[in-house]
């Protein structure tokens, strides 16, 4: 009886850890040549960033990543990005490709470039 | 003696029928008072309140009738949300979505709000906004206009900044708290 709990609480806790996301193999998988420029400094650069008026990643996400934010335009609550913050973010591959996708196409009107990709993930990780 | 049980037992299991055929979610929706004169809450669906919830207000299903969602989730109008491109990658979690919406939209609902919208709008009627239906339009038509305007609002779109129990598909007066003004009675 004791050892089916310890299974199964094992079983819970390595789904839990067993997949932290592995960046290089992330960012690999966006190009086999990410440009030295890609940084956590360019990505913080490339935050204010609005070629459409009012639509920056900070319009929605804030300058300080360990706030919540507030969606521009429908004015929904955003929980912090920060993963000190919010240990929930930048956990999982699907997620982080979807939303980048997803807010590129909302800030940019397309999809980023691989160097903005990895410098958006790096500001991200770092803050 | 067994015949009286058995009448008994008869009427009893053949109100409780009548009832759960009423319904949307069996006793919750009977014994839940506003539960059931709302429309039917959207907050245990991980995946829409994933998908949809995490930019807007998850909508419930039961706020659109099932034409509504159909054309809301088309390639075309989903290509341009209100302006974004929202495009699935994942064609499962498309068409999940889709029937989650479709299964449990206005016109398949018991629930009170579901009928009053699904009444009030044409048979051919597919608004792709809450606020187009008659029946929502109607019941926000008196509020002046600096209310929604305000920041903590923005629009009648903004479901949860004055109906503080929207999340749980919950919308009556006496959880209205609308922001810098506080309670709003509907008469």
């Amino acid at each position: 009886m004791k050892i089916r709990y310890l299974l199964i609480l094992a079983a819970c806790t390595s789904t839990v850890h067993a997949k932290s996301v592995d960046f290089d193999q992330l960012y690999q998988s966006w190009s086999n040549n990410i440009p030295a420029s890609a940084t956590a400094a360019k990505g913080k650069e490339l935050w204010n960033y609005e070629p459409i008026p009012g639509k920056s990643c900070a319009s929605c996400h804030g300058d300080d990543l360990s706030q919540t934010g507030s969606h521009v335009k429908t004015n929904k609550l955003i929980k912090p990005l920060s993963p000190k913050t919010n240990p929930k973010r930048l956990t999982k591959v699907r997620k982080i490709n979807k939303w980048l996708k997803r807010n590129c196409k909302f800030s940019y009107k397309r999809e980023c470039t691989p160097e903005e990709k990895v410098s958006f993930i790096e500001f991200i990780r770092n803050n | 003696m067994f015949r009286k049980y058995l009448t008994t037992i008869l009427f009893f299991s053949m109100s409780f029928l009548a009832l759960q055929s009423q319904s949307d979610s069996s006793l919750w929706r009977y014994f839940g008072g506003e539960g059931g004169r709302g429309v039917a809450t959207a907050a245990d669906n991980v995946l829409y309140q994933e998908e949809c919830g995490a930019c807007h207000f998850a909508y419930q299903p039961g706020l659109l009738p099932a034409r509504s969602w159909d054309r809301m989730m088309s390639k075309t109008e989903l290509s341009d949300h209100f302006g974004e491109d929202i495009a699935f990658d994942d064609q499962k979690i498309a068409s999940d979505l889709y029937n989650y919406l479709t299964v449990n939209a206005a016109d398949n609902s018991s629930y009170k709000r579901s009928r009053k919208i699904t009444r009030s709008l044409g048979a051919n009627e597919a608004p792709l906004r809450v606020t187009d239906t008659p029946y929502i339009y109607r019941k926000h038509r008196e509020i002046p206009d600096r209310l929604v305007s305000q920041p903590k609002v923005g629009s009648i779109a903004n479901c949860e900044a004055c109906h503080k129990s929207a999340d749980r598909g919950s919308f009556d007066d006496d959880n209205v708290k609308i922001p810098g003004y506080g309670r709003w009675d509907d008469d």
